[in-house]
């Protein structure tokens, strides 16, 4: 029987993602294949899987690396009627892709994440108790003296009125802003956190490898993703650590 | 107010209803929290710094420590009590549900059940890898759009195979058939087919640490929608199985689950999924389980049952 090939995929948005076009230059340099896929063509591949396999379009999946919001992956193909339905079964497969134990992931699916309408609340949880410094935040009925708003979908900004705030359980905090950082396997690209080590364990524990966290000035977490963006400058950097831990991960 | 029990989400759904009024029969405050209101009839504050938790219903202050349990179901398409343009509207209602989300992590009450509990139902391939894992017997089943394959599944089993989505949507089981190959063919999502199981359905609710379970027979393959003769019969779970059941959902972090099972003809229990909002009327109705009581029971351990069995009982 010939032996089926294998093959790393990226998924995400090659016009959009800077750390895409990189991501493919140093991959396709050691593996076998490298597919790039549109998160909104899920139907355009050919795909099978099961409890502890994964094909598309004929090649055995051993990685993938996922630049997608999970609750944005669009039908586009698909007639109007469709297309919630087509993103809706979009977002379950590739859960269950990124959590095979087949399958090296970046990142791994975890479904409080995956499917809460807030994964940087989810994160929070997860750093208080894994004894992460986290900004003190107030939620909901709070006065707006000198605080920024951080909305659940993610961003900052100023407060809405008080009647927004009361509607939306506003997050807000007063903690004055501090530079982004990048978190790569096990280090830290870009800005400084006194609590690094603990974030970056706790990402390690949840199966994350790429992530980006929004600290204030003393270098508390507000906020962290797993999908954080990643600017042109620092996309090989990334792009090589990301091969760097996929080769350890095998 | 001492030992309400909240009420947070949608009015209109008829399991609120019934836990509402059992909540009434027993004598206990219940306070609304209708999420289409949420900064209208009632709102909160809470938070890591000097701000101690607040809750704010119908103008007046609750201690959250005056509540001791909450019953959830949330729309799946809540109201949005202002006029709003369609991209706006949709913002809002995920701020909003994401801030109900929050609330209900903060809370001091048993929650039934939080909505970050069971989340991998959403996915039912990742959902049904979990239950293998944590040792349920789940039938063959196989994520495919791939005609050639889907067919070569199929041949696999004597008597055939279902098919469903791979999300929660859309969620009726069909037999798989020709019609379903011949849609393969053609650029479609992939859909999950399973190994059929003959026998008859069992949904088995867990409460805490109680369990429930009712047998169901049916002439459809999905009796949960198809038009078909069905009846239900109370029916004692193996122990095993009601034990696995009650971890499962422990483990899940689910006060509340229903267990879907595909009972073979040799007895064997084949888990199908985990529903972490599960319909439990019908089958209380139909058996006299008294699961809203047991519901209750964990949201109000203060308060005193009225009944062994369900009033809805015929």
């Amino acid at each position: 029987m010939p032996r089926q090939q294998t093959c790393t995929v990226v998924v995400g948005d090659v016009d959009a993602d800077p750390l895409i076009p990189a991501l493919t230059d140093v991959l396709s340099r050691y593996r076998e294949s490298v597919a790039l896929i549109d998160p909104t063509q899920l139907a355009a591949s050919c795909l099978c899987a099961g409890g502890d396999h994964l094909d598309i379009d004929g090649r055995h999946v051993t990685g993938i690396i996922f630049r997608a919001w999970p609750g944005t992956l669009s039908g586009e193909e698909f007639v109007e009627d469709d297309a919630d339905f087509a993103a809706g079964e979009a977002r379950a497969v590739w859960l269950h892709a990124l959590a095979l134990p087949t399958v090296v992931a970046v990142n791994r699916g975890d479904e409080e994440t995956w499917f809460s309408p807030s994964d940087w609340s989810v994160w929070r949880r997860r750093f208080i108790a894994g004894g992460v410094a986290c900004s003190p935040l107030e939620f909901g009925d709070v006065d707006d003296v000198n605080r920024r708003w951080y909305p659940w979908a993610g961003g900052l900004t100023m407060p809405p009125p008080m009647s927004a705030r009361r509607a939306m359980a506003s997050a807000m905090a007063a903690a004055p802003v501090g530079e982004p950082i990048l978190v790569c396997g096990d280090r830290l690209i870009g800005g400084a956190s006194d609590t690094a080590d603990e974030l970056i364990a706790v990402f390690r524990h949840y199966g994350v490898i790429l992530a980006g966290a929004v600290v204030d000035s003393a270098g508390r977490v507000v906020t962290a993703t797993a999908l954080p963006y990643v600017p042109a400058a620092a996309a090989v950097a990334v792009a090589n650590a990301i091969d760097a831990e996929l080769k350890v991960s095998r | 107010m001492n030992g309400a029990v909240a009420m947070v989400g949608d009015p209109d759904d008829l399991s609120t209803a019934y836990m509402r009024w059992l909540a009434g029969e027993r004598g206990l405050d219940v306070l609304g929290l209708d999420e289409s209101r949420l900064g209208l009839d009632w709102w909160f504050a809470a938070g890591d710094g000097p701000t101690g938790a607040r809750l704010v219903v119908d103008g007046k202050t609750v201690a959250p420590t005056a509540v001791t349990g909450c019953f959830v179901r949330l729309n799946p398409r809540p109201a949005v009590p202002v006029a709003l343009d369609e991209p706006e509207a949709a913002v809002f209602i995920r701020e909003r549900r994401a801030g109900i989300h929050e609330f209900l992590e903060r809370v001091p009450w048993m929650v039934v059940n939080r909505p970050t509990a069971g989340r991998g139902n959403g996915s039912k391939p990742f959902h049904m890898a979990m239950l293998v894992r944590q040792g349920f017997d789940v039938p063959e089943w196989l994520v495919v759009n791939d005609p050639r394959r889907a067919a070569a599944f199929a041949a696999l089993f004597r008597d055939g195979c279902v098919y469903k989505a791979c999300s929660g949507l859309r969620s009726r089981v069909r037999l798989a058939d020709d019609a379903l190959l011949k849609r393969l063919a053609t650029p479609t999502t992939p859909v999950v087919m399973q190994r059929f199981v003959p026998g008859h359905d069992v949904r088995l609710h867990v409460i805490g640490p109680n369990h429930a379970a009712t047998s169901v027979s049916s002439t459809g393959v999905d009796y949960r929608f198809d038009e078909c003769e069905t009846s239900y019969e109370p029916v004692a779970a193996p122990d095993e199985v009601a034990s696995r059941c009650v971890e499962f959902a422990r483990r899940s972090s689910l006060i509340l689950a229903g267990f879907d099972f595909r009972v073979d003809p040799d007895g064997r229990w084949w888990c199908l999924e985990v529903n972490p909002v599960p319909t439990f009327l019908p089958y209380e109705a139909a058996t006299g389980h008294p699961i809203g009581e047991l519901v209750l029971d964990v949201m109000a351990p203060h308060s005193t049952r009225r009944r062994a069995r369900s009033v809805l009982a015929l």
